[in-house]
This record gives C-alpha cells, structure tokens and sequence, in this order.
C-alpha cells in the first residue's frame, strides 16, 4: 500500500510534490497505522478511499496548475524555515499592526469578545515576533 | 420608501464541508495534518472521513489564499509545522457561520409556520 501510495503521488505536478509529498506520506502512514485497529474491513476502506482520494487529488492539482501556471505555488504554501527571515519579521510586523487596530476597532464598538480574541492573537503575534529577532544571525 | 435590512452579508460562494470542517478544526489551536484529520472525523460523528489527498488539495488552495498560515512549534521538525488561521481566515469563518445561522433561522421559522 505505501508503494501504490507513493506511486499514486508522482503523478501528482512536481512543485506540490517538493512542497507537501513528505508531511503527505507522514500523514499517510500515521492514518494507516490507525487503520489497522478497525480490523480487515476498515482498512480496505481506508485503503480504497485514499487511493480514490490521492487519484482525484492528482488531477485537480494538474488542473489546478494548468489554470494558474505561475501562481499554482507560491512562497505562501512553503514550510517556514526555522531561522528568521528579514520578510518574515515585517509580515509579522504588520500582522501585529493589523491586530491592534482590530482590537481598537473592537473596543471602540464595544464588542469585547472579539476585541479579547484580537488581544489573544496579538500577544502570541508579539511572542513569535520576539523569537523570530532572536532566531535571527546578526 | 421601503427599506431591506439584512444582518448577514456573506461570502459569494459557501465554502465547501471539507473547507468548512478545516477552518473550524482551526479555529481554536494550530493543527497538524494528522490531528486536522482525527478532529474532522470527530467533529463529524465519523461521517467525515478526508483522504489526505483531499485534505493537502484544500490546504494547498487555503494557503495560497492566505486564509491559513504555517506555524512553526516548538520541538516539531520542518516537515511537521502545524498550519492555524489567518485573519482573513477568521473573517471568512465568521462570515459562513453568520450565512448558516441565517439559514437555519429562516427554516426554523418556515418549519413553524407549517406546523401552525
């Protein structure tokens, strides 16, 4: 099954390959593993319905990237590096910018859930940003 | 003068289950694939069940969206960064709960006026 599996992925264009195909195989094996205890009929059925699923998958990525050629996968779908980029600290700059405005916005027509729900994302905004300048080399 | 007043203004097109079940999976925390896949079944008494094929197509079209991000844990490899909502991805959520709730109000009522 994990060589149809990965057989089936090939066919899959070459840019969405290098960006999901290794979180896709983890994912794959972790759901197989789980499949085993729902005894031979579950696992048929997990089996039939990934291979159903990853057919399907293929040819709507293919007609995905024939429509858009160059915006089929951007920077936007690639796995964030561990080290801090100088793009990375301005999105999350104005990411941060954005929140507080919201949260002002939110205060400001006394709709104090969402405002308490800006201040939430602000904070764990404000935490990553301070990771990311550390992370960064000098 | 007669005037329309309407509390719901929504997107052009509702969001698909598979969409819709992945938003909300994310409403609440970062998720990884797998753990968007257990949630999803489980939100949906096991009548959801993605194939991961399903499920990277519609990560793939929501990143390039920008309604969800990566999101990179502590003590997780590249390759398992978790994936959580953007902004514009919370909007899109609330606007499509807002659309349900509309319709669901409108069929409450109906259903009443029948019973009546």
């Amino acid at each position: 099954m994990h060589k149809l599996y990965r057989a089936i992925l090939k066919l899959y264009p070459a840019e969405y390959r290098a960006v999901f195909a290794p979180e896709m195989i983890d994912v794959f094996e972790q759901a197989s593993a789980q499949s085993k205890r729902r005894g031979l009929p579950g696992r048929i059925l997990f089996a039939v319905c990934e291979c159903i699923g990853l057919l399907k998958g293929a040819l709507l990525q293919q007609a995905a990237k024939w429509a858009a050629p160059d915006s089929y996968i951007t920077a936007r779908s690639a796995p964030r590096e561990s080290t801090g980029s100088a793009s990375e600290i301005v999105e999350l700059q104005r990411r941060l910018e954005h929140l507080i405005r919201s949260m002002e916005f939110a205060i400001a027509h006394h709709d104090f859930p969402k405002a308490r729900f800006y201040s939430d994302q602000e904070r764990a905004t404000r935490a990553d940003l301070l990771k990311l300048v550390n992370e960064t080399p000098e | 003068m007669r005037h329309v007043v309407t509390d719901y203004i929504g997107p052009s097109k509702p969001l698909t289950e598979p969409v819709f079940l992945i938003l909300t999976s994310l409403a609440n925390q970062p998720r990884h694939g797998y753990a968007l896949l257990q949630d999803i079944q489980q939100m949906s008494n096991e009548r959801v069940m993605l194939s991961t094929g399903t499920l990277y197509g519609a990560l793939r079209r929501l990143l390039e969206d920008g309604l969800i991000e990566r999101f990179q844990q502590e003590d997780t490899s590249r390759d398992k960064q978790a994936y959580r909502l953007t902004l514009e991805g919370c909007r899109l959520l609330e606007s499509e709960v807002a659309r349900m709730k509309h319709l669901v109000r409108i069929a409450g009522s109906r259903m009443k006026e029948m019973e009546a």
